[in-house]
């Protein structure tokens, strides 16, 4: 057992405890939240103190795991994104019984992807966090769950299919698994050429890049709101650190190779994910399209290759999944019974339940990017790191995007304030929703007004020496 | 931090318990509450100074980062705080000041129905303006800049079932705004060039460089139309007139002893750039010295007893800033120390009046007040003399200096405007004075009711009454503690105090004693109603403040409601442009389609195209590159 390691040993142990409680207790008695929420602050503990603890970077395991400040930094917002999962869905019978357990699973997977430094690693990872979540997609909760569910298994199969299939090749090519043992004569022999597209694209299949976008609106439309809250943030964060790992660890030396392309796929998938943000009725739906361009986004961390670009990347998650833990904690609020609402069943929020609604407008102006909200400081940094790395496109695609990102979220908004409530059932507020509510909203405000201290965790995560 | 914190964090913890709990305080409590923190701050503040002057005059500085504010991603930014001698002055005043009025409105607000609202504001003004002058970088001073702004905001519309307030207070708001915007550029411009905006950082840096530069002169320009318009110098002077719709005690904090100082305080503490931008540092003067002459000529026929002395806060902010475009900043600071003392007595003085006639602020309707109303008779006399210029009056000595400085310099023709302001300044204060306390009353019915304002409203009306009498007497003080802070960065050789010639402060004394004579022959021995003279020809103009204000709802305000119309109409089309998008997205796209029609073929198509694609990047790049 390796001190390091105890945030996952946490959240296994919370797993294996849930499971527990089920067998025990049986479906009666819901003993399995309390005991999933007490393995995540576990685990937060142990991430906080290990943040402290050490500054320069472990290997374990002959190199296969590196745990490092990044590896923590992704911990934490792993933890972020699993609570406010299983807060949202609190006690929901519709979830069912396993719902908090395979949440913990897919989570351990995503702190896995954080610290991956070989290829076998990244796959277990990777499969790690999909498992659960196929399950998850699957288990009833919407009219559509089975659909959804097996959508994305074929999928999801499909993809993981290619990635193997490029890990494989990798390795014949570079005769490594270890991301950082691959020599600087491997990155271009065309074997590990074939090898990193095949991976690159099985990784950004789970961002959810254009064109391999998909299936996301389909599963989150298909899913419960917890779980597709769940996809939104613990997903990207998953995808995005792996997706680092492997391009800043594994091929830093050839970013000439790699750097345009990420930088073609994040313009594109942002202004495509903002354009079909536009006309979606569906919020989840909306969400879906708003993470896809939010994807897209990301991206540009990876294409400046620069430290700066390393730490807006790194930087941009958080405010991402505080607006993202806003947005469906209000919308699972408004849905109350229902499994799905749209934009019309907004109307009149605002004299429905003005606090709501005021905490629906703080949510959706991050994600515009308006400051004072941490959606602009996020997006503000990435736009500073494509400067600096002289890509003026990749700023403007930004800009446009964000242009056209700003009427989509403005339209649930506007129809917030509008005419007078269509359905006048009274909000149910449970306090788990009220939680993430309120942490979401303080996280929002507090990163657009005051940055310094996440941008001070974030420069020691995510800076890189070789980037210099 | 080092007693600096405290001293800004009490009155904002006062605004904020009011603010929360004023609705359950008893009745005065939150008054008698806003006053204490005030006076804490006040206590903090001495023993700030006192630690100041223990250390060595080449090191008289306090200073301290609380966090990094901006960092990571470039130069950082810090919540920088910075005590010196300059900004130890402005702190004794406010917190001092701020302290006696907010005793004074403690009896002058009472009854109010928004008395816990008040206090909230007025301690939130302290915070502000704390915050402005115990900045330790121009960024930090900009946050204190805007709020004190917007705490001016709130006061003036204080009484907002007055459209006439609510409108005063959109037109300080929006002029104050502009000078927001030019701070804002000028540190713009300054952090772009050094990627500082602290104070030692620009100051070295501009110790220097050669004077003259045209990037100098904009920096130098753009601050100063920031100071221009919280200052209240022409042309963005109107709104100050206007302010005085707030209550008096506001008027005499916010509008006449603190906030409208902050222009001067900002042009004191950038010496070191004007010393670089020669042109902006003259144009400072000679838009001083005019601003000091015209609002004069405007206060001659006004008809309101705030109104004048609005007019005569603007005249003598614009004698601070001749003193500051001539080179003679402590004269500057000094007239600032004087004014803050006999202003803020003659707005409370006048608050009494306006008190003991329920609420009447028309010269027409007092007059005879001297008999009611004795102990604010005798006080309203002392500010009267002392900003006439009478020794030994404090405002005659800060006077002189400023017109020493300017004839020592060689500036005649700004010497000149300020003799004769003088003269100017002891006749419209003196025929307020009469009309309001001496002849016949006017109204009956409101003088025999008037009464005399309680103790907590004279006692700090009194003791302002014995600073602006005793006030002159800081003058030597003030030019030794403020010495080091000159003495550190070039430019600032002729800042000491120093004497002008003695014929002239014979001939201001002389004309100032002229002034006071005329009002008194044409209001006391020849009777004159107040409105005398208004209907001829200039009588007209000046009392309609030579018409600016038309003149600027010409220039600025008509082609702005214009731009905004087309902004308007611009948007209406945009947003039909984004509708047009998102319509045409659902005519066009396939995976708009709901769950149940998409084709799971169709997606794993588009990721086999996708996977090509890069597949064959991949391998024409790594032959390119390779």
């Amino acid at each position: 057992m390796n001190p390091l390691l105890w945030p996952e040993y946490s959240v296994l142990l919370g797993v294996l405890a849930c499971l527990a409680a089920v067998m025990a207790l049986g479906t009666k008695r819901s003993a399995e939240y309390p005991v999933s929420i007490v393995a995540l602050v576990a685990s937060a503990v142990f991430t906080v103190h290990g943040w402290s603890g050490h500054q320069s970077p472990v290997a374990l395991y002959g190199q296969t795991v590196i745990i490092d400040n990044f590896s923590v930094a992704v911990d934490g917002l792993v933890i972020l994104a699993a609570a406010a999962s299983i807060l949202l869905g609190w006690n929901e019978r519709r979830s069912g019984t396993d719902f908090p357990a395979l949440v913990l699973l897919a989570a351990l997977g995503m702190m896995v992807l954080g610290a991956a430094n070989s290829f076998l690693v990244l796959f277990l990872g990777i499969e790690l966090l999909s498992l659960p979540l196929y399950i998850l997609a699957a288990s009833p909760g919407t009219s559509a769950s089975g659909e959804a569910g097996l959508k994305y298994l074929l999928l999801g199969a499909f993809s993981s299919g290619i990635l193997l299939f490029g890990l494989a090749l990798l390795y014949g090519g570079s005769g490594t698994m270890i991301f950082t043992a691959i020599g600087p004569a491997h990155t271009i022999a065309p074997l590990v050429a074939a090898g990193s597209a095949l991976t690159l694209v099985g990784l950004i299949f789970k961002l959810g890049v254009v064109p391999f976008h998909m299936w996301v609106p389909d599963v989150y439309e298909g899913s419960s709101m917890p779980v597709a809250h769940f996809m939104a943030f613990g997903t990207k964060v998953g995808a995005a650190a792996i997706l680092m790992r492997f391009l800043f660890f594994g091929f830093y030396l050839s970013p000439g190779v790699w750097g345009p392309l990420i930088g073609y796929l994040g313009v594109l998938t942002m202004i495509v994910g903002n354009l079909m943000a536009l006309p979606q009725n569906d919020l989840k739906r909306l969400l879906a399209y708003s993470g896809i361009g939010n994807a897209g986004y990301l991206l540009i961390g990876l294409a400046s290759h620069n430290v700066t670009g390393a730490e807006a990347m790194l930087f941009y998650l958080l405010p991402y999944g505080f607006a993202v833990m806003g947005a469906f904690a209000v919308v699972t609020m408004v849905a109350g019974e229902r499994s799905s609402i749209s934009v019309k069943d907004l109307a009149g929020l605002s004299s429905r339940s003005p606090a709501l609604s005021a905490f629906f407008v703080v949510a959706m102006l991050s994600l515009a990017g308006i400051p004072l909200t941490g959606g602009f400081v996020g997006k503000f940094y990435l736009l500073q790191a494509a400067l600096f790395a002289n890509q003026p496109g990749l700023a403007v695609g930004l800009v446009l995007a964000t242009l056209v990102g700003m009427g989509a979220y403005l339209r649930p908004l506007l129809a917030s304030f509008g005419h007078p409530a269509q359905s006048l059932e009274p909000i149910v507020w449970p306090w788990g929703g009220a939680l993430v509510l309120a942490v979401a909203t303080l996280g929002t405000i507090g990163l657009g007004v005051y940055p310094a201290p996440i941008v001070q965790i974030v420069s020691h995560s995510a800076n890189f020496f070789w980037l210099h | 931090m080092l007693g600096l914190i405290e001293i800004v964090v009490l009155p904002l913890m006062g605004s904020v318990t009011i603010m929360a709990f004023g609705g359950l305080m008893p009745k005065r409590l939150p008054g008698i509450w806003a006053s204490l923190v005030v006076f804490a701050s006040f206590l903090a503040s001495i023993a700030a100074d006192v630690r100041l002057g223990h250390l060595s005059a080449a090191h008289r500085m306090i200073t301290g980062t609380l966090g990094a504010w901006v960092t990571g991603f470039g130069p950082a930014i810090g919540w920088r705080l910075t005590l010196d001698p300059l900004s130890a002055v402005w702190l004794l005043v406010i917190t001092g000041i701020g302290f006696l009025i907010h005793v004074y409105s403690n009896g002058y607000m009472h009854g109010d129905s928004g008395e816990a609202r008040y206090f909230s504001y007025l301690n939130f003004f302290i915070f502000a303006m704390l915050l402005l002058v115990l900045a330790g970088n121009l960024l930090i001073l900009l946050i204190g800049w805007a709020l004190v702004g917007l705490a001016s905001y709130f006061l003036i519309g204080f009484w907002y079932e007055r459209t006439s307030a609510v409108l005063a207070a959109k037109k300080a708001f929006v002029m104050n705004t502009v000078g927001d915007v030019g701070v804002l550029v000028g540190l713009a411009l300054l952090y772009l060039r050094y990627h500082t905006v602290a104070y030692p950082g620009l100051f070295h840096a501009f110790a220097s460089a050669v004077p003259g530069q045209p990037f100098f002169e904009w920096t130098a320009f753009l601050l100063y139309i920031g100071a221009m318009a919280k200052s209240a110098q022409f042309p963005l002077h109107m709104w100050l007139a206007d302010a005085m719709e707030g209550p008096t005690p506001v008027s005499a904090l916010i509008h006449a002893a603190t906030m409208v100082t902050a222009g001067v305080y900002l042009m004191t503490r950038l010496f070191p750039l004007l010393r670089l931008a020669p042109v902006t540092h003259e144009m400072i003067g000679v838009i001083g010295a005019f601003t000091a002459i015209f609002a004069a000529s405007i206060a001659f026929f006004q008809q309101d007893i705030k109104r004048v002395l609005a007019y005569s806060t603007l005249s003598q902010l614009g004698y601070m800033f001749l003193g500051v475009g001539v080179g003679a900043y402590t004269a500057a600071v000094f007239h600032f120390v004087t004014h803050a003392f006999f202003k803020a007595l003659l707005f409370l003085a006048a608050g009494s009046v306006i008190h003991a006639l329920a609420g009447e602020q028309d010269l027409s309707r007092m007059g005879g007040l001297a008999k009611k109303l004795p102990v604010t008779m005798w006080t309203f006399l002392a500010g009267t003399l002392a900003i006439a210029g009478f020794p030994p009056f404090s405002g005659y000595f800060s006077k002189e200096a400023l017109l020493g400085a300017a004839f020592n310099s060689g500036h005649y023709g700004l010497w000149l405007i300020g003799v004769i302001t003088a003269g100017m300044t002891a006749f419209y204060m003196f025929r307020l004075f009469f009309l309001t306390f001496f002849g016949s009353p006017r109204d009956q019915a409101l003088y025999q009711h008037a009464h005399e304002a309680p103790l907590v409203m004279t006692i700090p009306v009194a003791i302002l009454a014995v600073l602006a009498v005793a006030g002159g007497a800081l003058g030597g003080g003030l030019d030794r503690w403020l010495a080091p802070v000159f003495a550190q960065y070039p430019g600032a050789a002729h800042a000491a105090l120093a004497a002008g010639p003695i014929w002239s402060t014979v001939l201001t004394v002389g004309l100032a004693v002229v002034g006071m004579g005329a009002a008194y022959w044409i209001y006391l021995r020849r009777g004159l109603a107040p409105t005398a003279g208004t209907e001829t020809a200039p009588g007209r103009w000046m009392r309609q403040a030579w018409g600016l204000d038309a003149a600027w709802t010409l220039v600025a305000v008509e082609p702005s409601k214009i731009l905004g119309d087309a902004f308007r109409k611009m948007e209406r089309g945009v947003l039909f442009a984004v509708d047009g998008v998102a319509t045409g997205i659902w005519a066009w796209a396939e995976d708009l389609r709901p769950l149940q029609t998409g084709q799971v073929r169709r997606y794993a198509l588009s990721i086999m195209v996708g996977l090509f694609a890069i597949l064959a990047y991949y391998l024409v790049r790594g032959r390119v590159i390779g």
